[in-house]
């Protein structure tokens, strides 16, 4: 379990609920008693000013008549009153009589009640004195007359005395009250708060997605609250918990099972991109042979013309002319192959379509193709018309070539090669079938696919470097063409390119 | 002065550079600023000088009387006067004060003690003493000896009590005055059997002297000396334990040792003038005329008479008293009052 216990909310709660409370009782409490303060500071002020009424007339007559022992008589009943430190009589600026603890200027000076005592200054402070001063007024002839002053004191002790039990209630009151407030609060807070919080707390704490099925809460509380609310809502939580977890292993297990298939899916594309990579090697190692073997013969044919040049022997030179020109027109064939495979690769092959003579393209491709047929002793057949498609010419005759050269590579001896045509709709379908060996059905799929070549290529060694056919199928889908293959082992294959035709020849095919 | 005047006559007119004046010219310079100065200050003087001088009036006759003679003179020496009508007892404070500032008749057995504490507190003066002798006392007429023997001792008094009833009881009644004397406190000290039934008003008294007078019968009254009643009635004072201060303040002093007052009042007081202790300087012919004025026992019984019983005003009275004893009263006056007859 977490443990929450130094910064537990019941901690926080007491704390800063005790220390608020502390603050507000202390200011609410000096509040209290500075207006008491001021409250007894004005009943005072205002007893003081009752003397006035209470001993004017009589202190007048006193002073009236000059009665020193009636004067004293009434200084003595003003000085019995427990809040008077003091009373002092002035006339025409004169002390005239005074008894107590009085202020003359602004020192404070104590009279002793005994007869003819002497005034004893005192180091008192002024400030420290309430004083209440009142003319003393005498009724002569219907006319108040002003024959002195009297001045009455009371110091701030007298307020402080008379407060002073007032001041401690206030307190006492302040501090019961805090605590018992704490108390309750506390014992409320705990009951119907921290418990329930608490017992909330460690049920969180302790639940476990794995063992759902055994959550039980309870908060044991007999009246709906927030706490109430979250004890519900966390019911129905885990509740759905339960749901979705079910929900979630359901989809982790089908997760897996995708997992499983994609790993799977990734084996086989690496076993493809080893074999890719693997047929790549193969090409470079073939194009390392297909290319030395024509360089060579360049070569040594060519040193051979050159060591019998001056020897007239013109038909062993024409023959060693033509090889030198076959070698190199081989050469040249394959790398326009590659190199045009590269454009591709890289988006830069360039088509040109225009309508075109369909009999150019096939007549400059048997040509082309005629001394390989002669060589492997295959006959070629042409079915088609003439037509006008849109096409590159040059690329098509590229295309056209490859297919009756491959024909012809993978013919039988004696076999025979046709090319057919059909039309369908707005395109021409040309046809090339040979009378080879065939494909087999689980070589099919690689045929069109770049640097790789059929086993049986590979085993009877026919030249070729396994990219002439997936040239094919770029040129004529760029073309807005397309290349497919049908084929039976043992009686040959017939090569298919659809290739529109162009508009104004629609319909004049034979 | 004059000498000041001569020498300013010779200097004015001839400002000259201080060094070439002559010593005479010179004193009379000081003499002139000595003048201007002095002119400056005068109204000051004058002021306070021009001030209404206030002469107490109380409530009987003779003091009235009395308080208008002064302010004759005093208005004659050219002074303001007013008269201020107040009680014994608060004419001592507006004294004091110097709101009131003469008092003309000061009785020994009813103003001594507040006289002499405002003596002592020197807010008054002392303006001398008339010739008159005075008295107040428990008295009776002559014919009332031959219903109580004995009189007019005390004791007489004690033994007769019930021939001063008007009730027909054994307690015999007292007429006192409208003034606050001690006569209960003397009735209870000395155990007798009266009542003290105080009149309002003097008047009252004589009126109830009056009527027992005619019927002859037995009355004891508060009466005093100098009055207009020894001029008109024949009769005697009680003659009460013999007055001693200690009388007043010491129980044990007397016949009772329990009570004060077992004592008669003062049988030959004085009766003295006083002044506010501010006049001699503000007014001083007054004040020194106040200190000369001087009047015997007749005098004054005769002046209150001439309002009490002949019913003239105490004003008329007062003018026919100065017109007809005008060298009297003029003897009153310093003679440094008398050159100027102004205001000093």
């Amino acid at each position: 379990m977490v443990n929450v216990a130094q910064h537990s909310i019941a901690k926080q709660l007491i704390k800063v609920v005790f220390a608020f409370y502390c603050v507000i009782a202390i200011a609410i409490t000096s509040v209290h008693i500075f207006a008491e303060y001021r409250y007894t500071r004005d009943t005072v002020s205002q007893e003081l000013e009752s003397n006035e009424v209470t001993f004017g007339s009589v202190l007048a007559a006193a002073l009236w008549n000059l009665d020193q022992e009636q004067l004293n008589t009434v200084l003595d009943a003003i000085m019995s009153l427990p809040i008077v430190t003091g009373v002092k009589v002035s006339q025409s600026d004169q002390l005239f009589a005074a008894k107590g603890t009085v202020i003359e200027g602004a020192i404070v000076k104590n009279y002793p009640s005994g007869k003819g005592a002497k005034p004893i200054d005192t180091s008192l402070d002024s400030d420290a004195f309430l004083f209440y001063e009142f003319p003393v007024v005498y009724d002569y002839q219907g006319g108040m007359i002003e024959i002195g002053r009297a001045t009455v004191y009371s110091s701030a002790s007298v307020v402080f005395d008379r407060v002073e039990l007032g001041f401690a209630m206030l307190i006492i009151n302040a501090m019961i009250k805090t605590l018992a407030l704490w108390f309750v609060f506390l014992w409320v807070g705990k009951r119907i708060l921290l418990e329930p919080l608490n017992k909330l707390t460690q049920v969180i704490d302790e639940v476990n997605l794995e063992k759902l099925d055994g959550f039980s809460i309870d908060l044991e509380s007999r009246y709906q609250n927030e706490l109430t609310i979250i004890e519900d809502k966390f019911r129905v939580m885990v509740g759905k918990l339960k749901q979705d977890k079910i929900k979630i292993d359901d989809f982790n297990r089908d997760l897996e099972r995708q997992v499983d298939v994609r790993t799977e899916e990734l084996n086989d594309a690496k076993i493809l991109a080893e074999k890719a990579n693997n047929a790549k090697t193969i090409f470079l190692s073939r194009m390392s042979h297909e290319l030395r073997t024509p360089l060579n013969a360049i070569i040594g044919f060519s040193k051979r013309q050159m060591r019998i040049a001056d020897k007239d022997k013109p038909e062993q030179m024409k023959d060693m002319a033509e090889t030198i020109f076959k070698a190199g027109s081989h050469l040249l064939m394959l790398i326009s192959d590659i190199m045009t495979y590269m454009e591709s690769e890289q988006g830069n092959i360039q088509v040109n379509l225009k309508p075109v003579s369909l009999k150019k393209i096939l007549d400059d491709s048997l040509n082309m193709v005629a001394s390989t047929a002669e060589k492997y002793d295959i006959s070629l057949y042409n079915h088609c018309a003439d037509v006008r498609i849109m096409a590159d010419p040059g690329r098509m005759t590229q295309v056209v070539i490859n297919l009756l050269t491959n024909a012809i590579k993978y013919n039988r001896p004696e076999g025979e090669v046709t090319i057919s045509c059909e039309e369908k709709s707005d395109k021409l379908i040309l046809h090339v079938r040979d009378t080879g060996v065939g494909i087999p059905e689980n070589e099919m799929h690689k045929v069109f696919e770049p640097f790789t070549r059929l086993e049986y290529a590979e085993y009877q060694a026919i030249e070729g470097t396994g990219i002439g056919l997936a040239l094919c199928d770029f040129l004529m889908k760029r073309m807005h063409g397309d290349i497919s293959v049908e084929s039976f082992v043992g009686e040959g294959s017939t090569f298919s390119l659809t290739i529109p035709l162009a508009k104004e020849v629609v319909g004049e095919l034979s | 002065m004059t000498a000041c005047a001569n020498l300013i006559t010779i200097s004015v007119g001839s400002l000259l550079p201080i060094f070439l004046y002559s010593r005479a010219q010179l004193l009379a310079l000081i003499c002139g600023v000595f003048i201007v100065a002095s002119s400056a200050l005068l109204p000051a003087a004058q002021h306070n000088a021009s001030q209404p001088i206030r002469i107490v009036t109380n409530d009987w006759s003779s003091q009235i009387v009395l308080a208008h003679i002064a302010g004759g003179i005093f208005e004659h020496l050219g002074y303001q006067i007013e008269y201020s009508s107040s009680t014994v007892a608060e004419q001592w404070g507006a004294m004091a004060l110097g709101i009131d500032h003469v008092q003309v008749e000061v009785w020994e057995g009813t103003m001594s003690d507040m006289f002499t504490r405002m003596v002592a507190a020197g807010r008054l003066v002392d303006a001398g003493s008339h010739a008159a002798v005075t008295r107040e006392e428990w008295w009776y007429p002559d014919y009332v000896e031959q219903l109580c023997p004995g009189l007019p001792d005390w004791q007489a008094l004690k033994a007769c009590s019930a021939l001063f009833s008007d009730d027909g009881s054994s307690t015999g009644k007292y007429f006192a005055g409208p003034w606050e004397k001690p006569e209960a406190a003397r009735v209870r000290a000395l155990g007798m059997d009266f009542n003290v039934s105080a009149v309002v008003e003097a008047d009252q008294l004589w009126q109830a002297l009056e009527e027992a007078s005619q019927q002859k019968r037995a009355i004891v009254l508060f009466n005093w000396t100098p009055n207009w009643v020894e001029a008109r009635y024949k009769g005697k004072f009680v003659e009460f334990p013999a007055h001693a201060p200690a009388c007043e303040t010491d129980p044990a002093w007397g016949i009772n040792p329990d009570f004060h007052y077992d004592c008669g009042n003062p049988a030959k007081g004085w009766l003295k003038k006083a002044a506010w202790i501010g006049m001699q300087e503000r007014w001083p012919c007054a004040y020194q005329t106040l200190n000369h004025i001087n009047f015997e026992n007749l005098m004054i019984a005769q002046l209150a008479a001439r309002v009490d019983v002949d019913g003239m005003t105490h004003e008329a009275a007062a003018k026919e008293w100065l017109k007809n004893n005008q060298r009297l009263w003029l003897s009153w006056i310093d003679e440094s009052c008398s050159e100027t007859t102004g205001l000093q």
